[in-house]
């Protein structure tokens, strides 16, 4: 390589694009030529402090507060819902001699409407609500009286009761409220609940928290069907391989094996498909051929194609389809 | 071909040192072994279509050994077969290169591993795999390693390192100069760096301790593990659970979807998380920690400053302890609150307040100036609870 050359690779060598090949040449280039070294240091120089320029970000307090702003308004600012209240309130009123044979139906569904709003208002986490407080038990909430409060969690209504005498209305609440279990992880409550943890929760920090607990169990075929669940079907990656880690002493289950074979051939992450590809390895069966020659052909991942190859080579198998 | 010209070329100028090699039948494989050496320069570039093993050793020459393995019906077709790729082992220039292809033969289930020992004053190193699993030992100097499958494993290298597979695990032990190693799917384990560290992987887990400089850690799904990192931390994953420990710069940690856990932070924190717990203890400076669902909990440091703070969560608990003399003002806010307990402290300069308002429920504020005021602390949460307790 010649001076003449080095200007228009310094780029390409400092952001480590270069061949191996055409790296070597430069450096040994700049290993004699005084003037080109100098050049390449010149250019390095300014690529750091280049890297070192602080970026502009937008202030993290503000992106909360604006936030939080754009959540309260949200739901103080709810016309609808806040002339519906006016019109059950009126209901109420007018109903002081009469009432309308449908009013419970009524009122039940504007409760459980305004409470889904605030739910929603609130990321749609449904199953991430855990209320602290909960009104004593037996308190009959006087609705024209006591305004609705959302935050006090509730998960359905069990039935009203209207007293046409002196118009007071008796609503029983199932209330939603925190409740702390514990005990051994063998324990049916606490089992049953890391499985529907495993499989419902919107949480996704919930869910690998209970794989974490759950990945010594795969004996158990209930957990073991959890976690094929997981590995197939969870939208997050981080729970995938979790799951597909804790199957990996269970190689021996057909069940296991099938699905990593559509782990394989479906999951968008690579690295769920090197890991799939690396168990199938360890004992593959001549059932994986067909497989794999079609990985063979259309995986873009290198390292899974050429494992593919590897494993049907063993196998004794054509690498092609015809 | 090109190689059998090239190796016909250097032998006619006294380059290459003469190998040996003998074929032998093992099961229905033909298994050739042959070894040889070549003087060695200061640089030093592999290629190879199998695993590379590169060890580092005081001696003046460059060694090689060779197994190649392949299916044939007879010796002599596959000794043809493997003339057809002679391994070729000269030193050009500065350079040493030994090369090692494939033979053509698609059906012959070639394979071949290729075993080097050189001086470990080579300045640089470059190896390259079509297709196998690399381990680099003992070098001074610096050390490019690329393969388009299978693991890579460094150990005792001095000067920078790249690593880059195409997939596969990539483990590095006692690295001198920069890290930048990449796998496009598979776990990362650094153990001892003395300078920064970039570790990517689009998908497995990354592990990294005792580093020096700052660590970069990104993975497209998987856990991430930080600790003892002299530098700053820059961690994030589409998803899985963050765990560090013991971190002298400033932290920053991202999770699509995880809990985060940091300890010993004393230079500032940022974390967020899209689900999942947030837990910090012993952590100073600025720090930030969002969450849209789970609990946040915070322990901060005694006897060093905070910087402006922020805990932030949608739907959760957050839970702040403070030490006793620590200079701060706190601003916090439950934003639908039915009764003012939804902010518990255990400060009586923090006053709590309920704000009615004209419809839907009132809000809970607390706000307060500690030991005569600092850096603001801001807790904001949606519809949860804040406790903010007195570190004893």
């Amino acid at each position: 390589m010649s001076c003449e050359h080095i200007p228009s690779q310094v780029s390409l060598y400092l952001y480590g694009e270069l061949a191996p090949a055409e790296t070597e040449a430069l450096e040994e280039h700049i290993d004699e030529c005084v003037s080109c070294a100098a050049l390449i240091e010149e250019e390095r120089r300014f690529f750091a402090a280049m890297n070192t320029r602080v970026s502009a970000e937008v202030s993290h307090s503000l992106l909360a507060e604006c936030r939080h702003d754009l959540m309260r308004e949200v739901y103080r600012s709810e016309p609808e819902t806040v002339s519906a209240w006016g019109r059950v309130g009126a209901w109420f009123s007018a109903g002081r001699g009469g009432g309308l044979p449908w009013q419970p139906a009524l009122i039940a569904a504007s409760l459980i409407a305004v409470f889904f709003v605030g739910r929603a208002t609130n990321g749609g986490a449904a199953n991430e609500f855990a209320w602290h407080e909960k009104p004593p038990a037996g308190t009959t909430i006087g609705a024209t009286t006591i305004p609705f409060q959302p935050e006090m969690g509730f998960s359905g209504i069990e039935s009203i009761a209207r007293d046409p005498q002196n118009n007071r209305v008796e609503i029983i609440v199932e209330e939603v409220h925190r409740r702390t279990i514990s005990g051994p992880s063998s324990d049916p409550e606490i089992h049953s609940l890391l499985l529907s943890s495993v499989r419902n929760a919107a949480n996704s920090g919930v869910r690998l928290d209970s794989l974490d607990v759950l990945r010594g169990q795969a004996e158990n075929q209930d957990v073991r069907r959890t976690l094929l669940g997981s590995m197939l079907g969870d939208n997050n990656p981080g729970v995938r391989l979790k799951a597909l880690d804790a199957l990996r002493p269970h190689m021996a289950d057909p069940e296991v094996r099938n699905a990593l074979v559509e782990v394989l051939r479906r999951d968008s992450n690579p690295g769920m498909r090197v890991y799939a590809i690396d168990m199938l390895a360890v004992q593959p069966d001549r059932g994986l051929a067909g497989v794999l020659q079609e990985l063979v052909e259309t995986e873009n991942n290198e390292y899974v194609r050429l494992q593919s190859r590897r494993v049907l080579q063993d196998l004794n198998a054509s690498v092609d389809r015809f | 071909m090109r190689n059998r010209n090239l190796l016909l070329m250097l032998l006619a100028l006294g380059l290459v040192l003469p190998a040996a090699a003998a074929i032998r039948k093992e099961g229905g494989y033909w298994v050739e072994v042959k070894e040889g050496a070549i003087p060695a320069g200061t640089r030093l570039r592999i290629t190879s279509v199998g695993p590379i093993s590169v060890q580092g050793d005081s001696g003046k020459d460059i060694r090689y050994k060779v197994t190649r393995k392949l299916r044939a019906a007879k010796l002599e077709e596959a000794e043809r077969l493997l003339e057809q790729a002679p391994v070729a082992a000269a030193l050009q220039n500065v350079t040493a290169v030994i090369s090692n292809e494939s033979p053509s033969c698609r059906r012959c289930g070639f394979s071949s591993e290729l075993e080097i020992r050189v001086p470990y004053r080579t300045h640089r190193a470059v190896v390259d795999s079509e297709g196998g699993s690399l381990r680099v030992r003992s070098l001074l100097g610096r050390l490019n390693a690329n393969t388009h499958a299978g693991s890579i494993t460094v150990e005792d290298v001095e000067g920078s390192v790249r690593a880059n597979t195409a997939g596969g695990n990539i483990t590095l032990t006692s690295i001198g100069g920069e890290i930048l190693c990449d796998t496009a799917g598979g776990s990362i384990t650094l153990d001892g760096g003395r300078a920064n560290a970039t570790l990517t992987t689009s998908g497995g887990s990354i592990s990294a301790t005792n580093v020096r400089g700052t660590v970069r850690a990104e993975t497209a799904g998987g856990g991430i593990t930080a600790e003892k990192i002299a530098g700053d931390l820059i961690a994030g994953t589409s998803g899985g659970t963050i765990k560090i420990n013991d971190v002298g710069g400033r932290v920053r940690a991202e999770s699509a979807g995880g809990s985060v856990n940091v300890t010993s932070a004393p230079q500032g924190v940022r974390v967020e998380t899209a689900g999942g717990k947030i837990y910090l203890r012993d952590v100073a400076g600025a720090v930030v920690a969002a969450n849209a669902t789970g609990s946040i909990q915070v322990y901060f440091l005694s006897g060093r400053p905070l910087g402006d703070s922020l805990l932030e969560t949608n739907v959760g608990s957050i839970d702040v302890w403070l030490p006793a003399d620590l200079k701060v003002t706190i601003d916090a806010i439950v934003e639908l609150a039915g009764n003012p307990n939804r902010i518990q402290s255990d400060f009586s300069a923090i006053r709590v307040r309920r704000d009615e308002d004209s419809f839907g429920p009132a809000s809970v504020t607390a706000e307060g100036v500690l030991n005569g005021g600092g850096p603001v602390l801001r807790i904001l949460n949606t519809a949860g609870q804040i406790k903010i307790r007195r570190l004893e």
